[in-house]
Order: structure tokens, then sequence, then C-alpha cells
């Protein structure tokens, strides 16, 4: 009886993760052959497996050096973005939690930003020995204050006010976007051009080098995400009830907070700031498998890869040979969703 | 090895609490023990929740604690929780679980047990709390009454099996519940300590602890006022003393149990 009965929600989840890979897959294949020069996908798969000694050919480095990478980063960054939110969101025990919404995003772009802008001039020392790794360690810096300023001014006695925790968010990204004024206005010419590219949020910058920091990084911390499940179902609890159920909170905390700045900076350095992907992805997994992590957290996953890909292909593709930048996209489609999902009622403290 | 049985449950000497510069509990010394269902009562603001939020180890606190007679800091968080099981006084919760998951998070400490293994826990209990029908529910749309059920549930699944080495803690347990869920989940707990389970358990009426209690704790201003059995704590004078109202205790009523009745205030 008991087995049928735990057996139902797990085989909806399978099939539910099962469906959204196999569309994500279709998504990406598509990714890689649609564009200014249209590719048969069967040719694009030939190219893959073919490897980078397949020849020179328009279409071989088309696919490897522009879509590949591309559509690589957009996968790495919607899944990370998801996984970032689904976690915020269980740290402040809120559906309502958005790296971008609650200022995170905008902290990491304050520190991208002042790093085009100083590095030339005051953080010339830092940004010579960082090299590559200079922006997402600028954007994970700023991401880390915020998200430890928000999490401080939102909580008291250990709980977490959502109205305190969304003004906060405004104050954060009003802030941060001053500060991002300031810089703006202090500017060159062509520092200027790369600014609007971060407030605006793109995956055109996307190369190799963007894609050997970021997947390896945003993997492993959906590994850890994954493992730390039952610990954070038990945070939902609330953050006695998990004490009480032998979860080592004040570390599970910092883990959270750190994991998602991490990704944030990362997700900011290489494609400015995309909101929304954060909060639709984890709230479409728990409205389709129930809100246990160890099913809806790769399932978020899988949807923010495959949503953050999507809107990338339609944002290149709907006013081709111009580009519309992903972050209006995502905010375009995502706001309206945060409106509904406000009213809707389905958070703390909403009148039902 | 940390041996079962004899020594006491939870033993605290010197037990005191201060929070931003005020006292809330001090100099308390007791020993709670297995097989023992204790309620421990009193006013608002005498210190009950205070005293479970020291025990636990939620707020830091002076004196010596010892559980299963091991310093309470010596206690690996998720073995202490394998033994120690709290029910809340309220749980908030915004996501959708089912009444099932949140009672098999009561089952998180023993994860390492088979799934099956923990998941026949979870029906027994769901069963003997007739929360089977509403298993599948989300706990979000429960009333009141029915979640406090649920939590009362996890806390019971959390100790599960092990009943004769835990120490179970229950805070107002009975506060949302009608005469017949009120005895039923004071009766289940009373069935816990037979099996060997340390029981303590915040009450506010008085005449329902005395009548499940082998022990009464009464707190007064962050103190002990009385420790003792229930015959012996529940006189006129000290309960009068304990909640600063003029009270009658009468002793033959029902179940052998004595009744408080409270004097009009003048």
């Amino acid at each position: 009886m008991s087995g049928g009965a735990m057996a139902s929600p797990r085989r909806t989840a399978a099939l539910a993760l099962g469906v959204a890979t196999g569309a994500l897959a279709a998504i990406a294949l598509a990714s890689v052959a649609i564009g200014a020069v249209v590719i048969a996908p069967s040719r694009v798969l030939e190219i893959i497996l073919a490897g980078l000694d397949g020849g020179q050919d328009a279409h071989t480095l088309i696919v490897w050096n522009v879509r590949l990478p591309r559509v690589l980063l957009s996968l790495a960054t919607g899944a990370g973005l998801a996984c970032a939110g689904m976690r915020m969101q269980t740290l402040f025990r809120n559906p309502l939690a958005d790296p971008a919404l609650i200022g995170v995003s905008a902290g990491a772009a304050l520190g991208a930003v002042a790093v085009i802008v100083l590095g030339t001039t005051w953080l010339h020392g830092a940004s010579q020995a960082l090299g590559v790794w200079t922006l997402p360690i600028a954007a994970f810096a700023g991401a880390l204050g915020t998200s430890l300023l928000v999490f401080t001014l939102a909580r008291r006695e250990g709980v977490v006010d959502a109205t305190t925790m969304l003004l906060c968010g405004i104050a954060v990204n009003a802030l941060s976007g001053a500060c991002i004024g300031l810089l703006t206005y202090v500017a060159t010419d062509a520092q200027l051009r790369s600014l609007t590219f971060w407030s605006l949020g793109s995956l055109g910058a996307a190369d190799w080098s963007a894609v050997a920091v970021s997947v390896p990084l945003i993997a492993a911390l959906t590994v850890l995400s994954l493992r730390w499940a039952p610990a954070l179902n038990a945070l939902l609890l609330g953050e006695t009830e998990a004490m009480h159920l032998g979860i080592r909170i004040e570390w599970l905390k910092r883990g959270i907070v750190a994991a998602t700045a991490a990704v944030a900076g990362v997700a900011v350095a290489f494609s400015g700031v995309i909101g929304f992907i954060g909060l639709v992805a984890p709230h479409l997994a728990r409205l389709l498998v129930g809100p246990d992590h160890r099913r809806a957290m790769p399932l978020a996953a899988v949807l923010g890869a495959a949503l953050l890909t999507l809107g990338d292909l339609v944002a290149r593709t709907l006013v081709r040979p111009a580009e519309l930048p992903l972050g209006i996209l995502t905010a375009l489609l995502g706001a309206p969703f945060f409106l509904w999902l406000l009213r809707s009622g389905r958070w703390p403290g909403a009148a039902r | 090895m940390i041996t079962a049985g004899r020594s006491p449950a939870f033993e605290a000497r010197g037990l005191g609490v201060q929070r931003a510069g005020r006292t809330l509990l001090s100099d308390l010394s007791f020993a709670l023990h297995p097989a023992q269902f204790t309620a421990l009562i009193g006013p608002n603001g005498a210190g009950k929740s205070s005293l479970i939020r020291a025990m636990t180890g939620e707020w830091p606190a002076q004196g010596d604690l010892r559980l299963f007679g091991q310093a309470r800091t010596h206690w690996p968080r998720r073995t202490l929780a394998q033994r120690v099981a709290v029910m809340p006084q309220q749980s908030t919760l915004s996501f959708d679980f089912t009444v099932r998951e949140v009672v098999a998070m009561g089952r998180l400490p023993h994860r390492h047990l088979r799934a099956a293994h923990n998941a026949a826990h979870v029906e027994a209990v769901l069963d003997e709390l007739k929360l089977t029908a509403l298993a599948a529910r989300p706990f979000t749309t429960l009333s009141g009454g029915e979640r406090q059920r649920v939590q009362f549930a996890r806390a019971l699944a959390q100790i599960a099996g092990r009943e004769e080495a835990a120490l179970l803690i229950l805070d107002e347990p009975t506060a949302a519940l009608d005469l017949a869920q009120q005895a039923a989940v004071l009766g289940l707990a009373r069935r816990r300590s037979a099996l060997g389970t340390c029981v303590l358990a915040v009450v506010h009426d008085l005449n329902l602890a005395a009548r499940y209690a082998d022990r009464v704790l009464m707190m007064q201003g962050g103190r002990l006022h009385a420790d003792g059995g229930v015959a012996s704590t529940y006189q006129a004078a000290t309960l009068s003393a304990a909640f600063g109202i003029k009270v009658d205790v009468e002793h033959t009523v029902c179940d052998g149990a004595p009744m408080v009745i409270a004097r009009r205030m003048p």
C-alpha cells in the first residue's frame, strides 16, 4: 500500500524530468542549427561528432566558434540561475526570492562594472593578477556582498519577512544602479559600450573561455545542491525545525549564500543581468513535481537551461540580423509572471 | 558507547539564560528520566519555552547540561536528532509539501537506514494519528488542529523504533485541538512514555496536565517553583502563588487526578 502511494510521485517526477530533458536536447540542437546561417540539424550533429579536426569550412567554424560555446554557456547559466533561485527561495522560505529581484545580480553587475571602468586605473594591479578570472571574481564579490546585506536586513529573530526582503531588494537594486550610474559617468566611450551589455543581459559575448569558467563551476554547484536536497527540505520547515532534525544549519545557510553568489557572479560576468529565470524555473518545477528538492532541483535545472536557451534563440532570431538583449526578453516574460505570483497569494504573508 | 537507560535523559545543574541583557532563566536544576511523562506548567512568561530552547541548544545557556549522561555540547547534531525530537509551538510552511512528506522529514536523522524501513515507520505513525486519509493533502491546506497533529506525527516518526532511548519534547502540543484530539495526542505521548521515552510537554490546561503527567515541573519568573508528583505539586497555595490568582483544588473529581478551579477576580 505504501509502495504504491510512494511510487507515484516518483514516477511523475521521472516522467517530467525525462520529457524536460528531451525538450532541452531539442532546443539545444535547434539553437546550434538556427541563426543568421541555418544549418541542417543532421549536419550539426556530424560537425560536433567530427570534433575540432572536422575541417575549416564555414559551417564548422560557425558551429564550433560561435554557436556551440553560446549554447553551452546558456545551458550552464540557465541551470545555474534556476538552482540559485531555488536555493534562495529555500533560504528565505519564500517563493518570491530571486537573485535579480533581491539585488544580488545588481551587486554582481556593480562588481563587474567597477572592474571594467576602474580596471585600467585604480584596480589595475588586481585585474593584471587575476587575468580571465577578474570579472567573475569581481562579480562574485558584488553578489556576495549584496546577498549578505539583504539577508541580514530582512531577517528578524530568525524569520525573514517577505515585504522587508523585497523592499531591501528594491533599495539594493537602486543603490547598485546609482553606483553603476556614477561609474558610467566617468567611463570612456569604449567602456560605455560594454557597460550597456551588463545592464541589459546578453549571451553575445560567449566564447570558450567563458564556457571553461562557468560550466565546471555551475555543474559542481548543481551537484552540491542535489546533495543538500534533504537538508534544504528540512530548512523549508523552519530553521529551528531543521536544527532539531540534525541539520547543521549555520553551515547550510552560509553554503547557500556562497553558492548563490558564485552562480550569480559567473552568470553576470559572462552574460550580464538576466532576471526571472531563477523565479520561473523553480516555480514550474515545484508545480510539476512538488517542493521536495530531490525531485524539484534537477527538474528546475533542466527547465532553467531549456528556458534560457530558448529565450536566447528567440532573442537572436526575432529581429535578425540584429539581436534583442536577452535580459529584456526574460524581463518582458518574467515580470508579468511575477505579478501573477504576487496576486495568486502563493507566498507567505499573502492574503488568501 | 552511550548506554540507553539508567542515566537521566536530561539533566541540568545551574541552568541560566540571558537574552538581550534580561535574565530569562536562573539557576534551574532538575533531571528528567526515561519512561516518565513530565508536564511543564506555569503562567505566561514564566520561561517554559525559554527552557525548551535552552535544553535543545537553540539558545545558549549557562550551567551543566547533560543529555543521556553526556554533556550536550559533545553530541554530534545528527546523532542527537536520532534521539531527541522536538515539536515546536507553531510552524509555518509556505511550500506545498504533503502531509506524508512532512511526517517523513522526521526520518531525516535516520536517512542512513533503509528507505522501506523509514517509510514503514511513517505509515505506522500516520495510521496511529488517523492521518492516513489526509496523507496526500498539501500541508498548507490543513486546519490549525490538523497541522498540529501532523507536526506531532513528525516528532513521533523521528523517535520511532527507538522509543526506549528517546527524549520527546512537546511545546503546547494541544493548543489548537478539541477535547477528543487533546486526549488522543496526550494519550499517544503517554503511550510513548510507557515504551520508555522521556516525555516533556508544555501544557497550558492544568487539569489536562494533571490527568496525563507522572510528574510536574512548575515554573514562575524564570525559576523552578515546584517539582514533584501531581498530588504534591497541585496544592492550592503552590498554584496560587505560581499563577498569581487564588485557586481551589478538588482532589476527588475525575480519573483520580486533581481538578483546579480559579476563583473569580474581585
